[in-house]
């Protein structure tokens, strides 16, 4: 109803919907525009749709670049930037190959190696005594207020990244099968010390690192798993890199 | 806002925190407004390069966020500006496509990524601004350096577009609908429909 309490047009409804649909009408009008809705089928389809647009955009998830960026990012401040104080897990110590022609052959090699390099990082900076978790106050509330949102965004890639992976990986060679099998486990098992650290030590930010790294290395792997898959079951990388799109927005 | 302060001191492992929580939202906006994964990196590499080397402009009043994402949809729009360009200046036939008279029907997802790839880029930024990232229209218009109005008006006709790429034109058949009672009310018949 306008303020005159006379019904408005059903073009200007038309022109309401979405702000009815943003929730941003005052109450008076919200009334107005549902009572519409009841009467107008039309109306009522339009609002519907332009709910279901919203929807799917905020369903849409985050995508992880590849490890090298970050990499890149440090060569390409290096001269600008001071080197922290402590190593800590970082991509640069986590190497996770690129599918390239041949990669079957030497995969399995380098996903242990960087497996055993990233558990070994892990378990030395761990049962390191930590002065960092003491130091700056300030910075692990803001990364512990963050860490739940990027540990479930982790989550949410892993596991549909291990739902194809369980169901295709056949396809792979068994005893390369049963390494990377063995590899996710040992990441997995890694992860579980990173939560139990930070259930002993909820500030530090050496555990909350690892945490993420773990994860990070864990979408990573089962990335190139599938790529891999792929690979072998077409003969070559197409629609592998579209499959990967997809994995990255869950 | 912390960890912007250890950047400022130096301390790089800060701001490697900071990519760490933001890489993969930036990632997202700028894949979704380049659509190729090999630019939307490169762009994500520029975009926290950038974010570090002006990190001392940062004045706080606004979310890091809000910050690295006026910078991302800068960088965005130039960079579609530049390609698009390019493209002009090509001698070669630009291939197109005979519109379609109805639009494919599509899947959901999938075909909502591809619709907002139609968009104009400035409609895009808003639009996954507000609708993917959450910022509310005030944040929008910071991010995009336009009016409050602007950007809504900006979400509104992106959202109606898309509506038309998911479901075609098809509102004006519920018209017809059998199971919609007729608006009978005597004073105002006319104006409401």
């Amino acid at each position: 109803m306008s303020k005159d309490g006379n019904a408005l047009s059903h073009e200007t409804y038309r022109e309401l919907l979405n702000d009815f649909v943003d929730k941003t009408l005052r109450e008076r009008e919200r009334l107005s525009v549902e009572a519409h809705l009841d009467r107008c089928a039309e109306c009522r389809k339009l609002a519907e749709q332009l709910q279901e647009v919203d929807t799917l955009a905020s369903s849409m998830g985050t995508i992880e670049p590849a490890t090298r960026i970050w990499t890149n990012i440090e060569s390409e401040l290096d001269a600008a930037a001071s080197p922290p104080s402590q190593p800590a897990v970082t991509s640069q110590s986590v190497f996770i190959p690129t599918v390239q022609a041949g990669w079957a052959a030497w995969a399995p090699r380098l996903v242990a190696a960087s497996v055993l390099l990233f558990l070994g990082a892990n378990l030395w900076i761990l049962r390191t005594n930590d002065s960092e978790t003491t130091v700056k106050d300030l910075r692990v509330n803001q990364i512990a207020s963050d860490l739940r949102l990027a540990e479930s965004h982790y989550e949410s890639a892993i596991s549909g990244l291990q739902v194809i992976f369980d169901q295709s990986s056949q396809t792979l060679d068994p005893a390369l099968a049963v390494m990377l099998q063995e590899n996710l486990e040992l990441i997995e098992n890694s992860i579980s010390e990173s939560r139990a650290a930070l259930d002993t030590e909820p500030e530090s930010r050496v555990a909350q690192d690892s945490l993420l790294e773990g994860l990070r290395l864990k979408v990573s792997l089962l990335q190139n798993i599938i790529l891999l898959m792929n690979e072998v079951r077409k003969g070559n990388g197409e629609g592998a890199f579209g499959l990967i799109e997809g994995l990255n927005t869950p | 806002m912390a960890l912007v302060a250890l950047v400022r001191e130096g301390d790089f492992g800060a701001f490697e925190s900071l990519y760490r929580l933001n890489c993969a939202r930036i990632m997202g906006l700028t894949y979704r407004m380049v659509r190729d994964r090999a630019e939307a990196e490169d762009l994500t590499q520029e975009i926290f390069v950038q974010a570090f080397r002006s990190i001392g402009t940062f004045e706080g009043r606004a979310r890091f966020g809000t910050w690295i994402y006026r910078i991302a949809v800068r960088k965005c729009l130039d960079f579609l500006k530049s390609r698009r360009a390019k493209e002009q200046s090509r001698t070669e036939p630009i291939e197109y496509h005979v519109p379609l008279a109805r639009p494919l029907p599509v899947g959901r997802s999938l075909d909502l990524e591809k619709a907002i790839a139609d968009l104009a880029p400035s409609s895009r930024a808003a639009f996954l601004l507000n609708k993917v990232e959450g910022y509310d229209y005030a944040e929008v218009s910071d991010i995009l350096g336009v009016a409050i109005g602007t950007s809504k008006s900006l979400v509104h006709r992106a959202r109606m577009k898309l509506r038309i790429a998911l479901h075609g034109d098809d509102v004006t058949a519920a018209k017809e609908s059998r199971d919609t009672p007729p608006y009978t009310s005597p004073r105002n018949t006319r104006n409401d429909r």
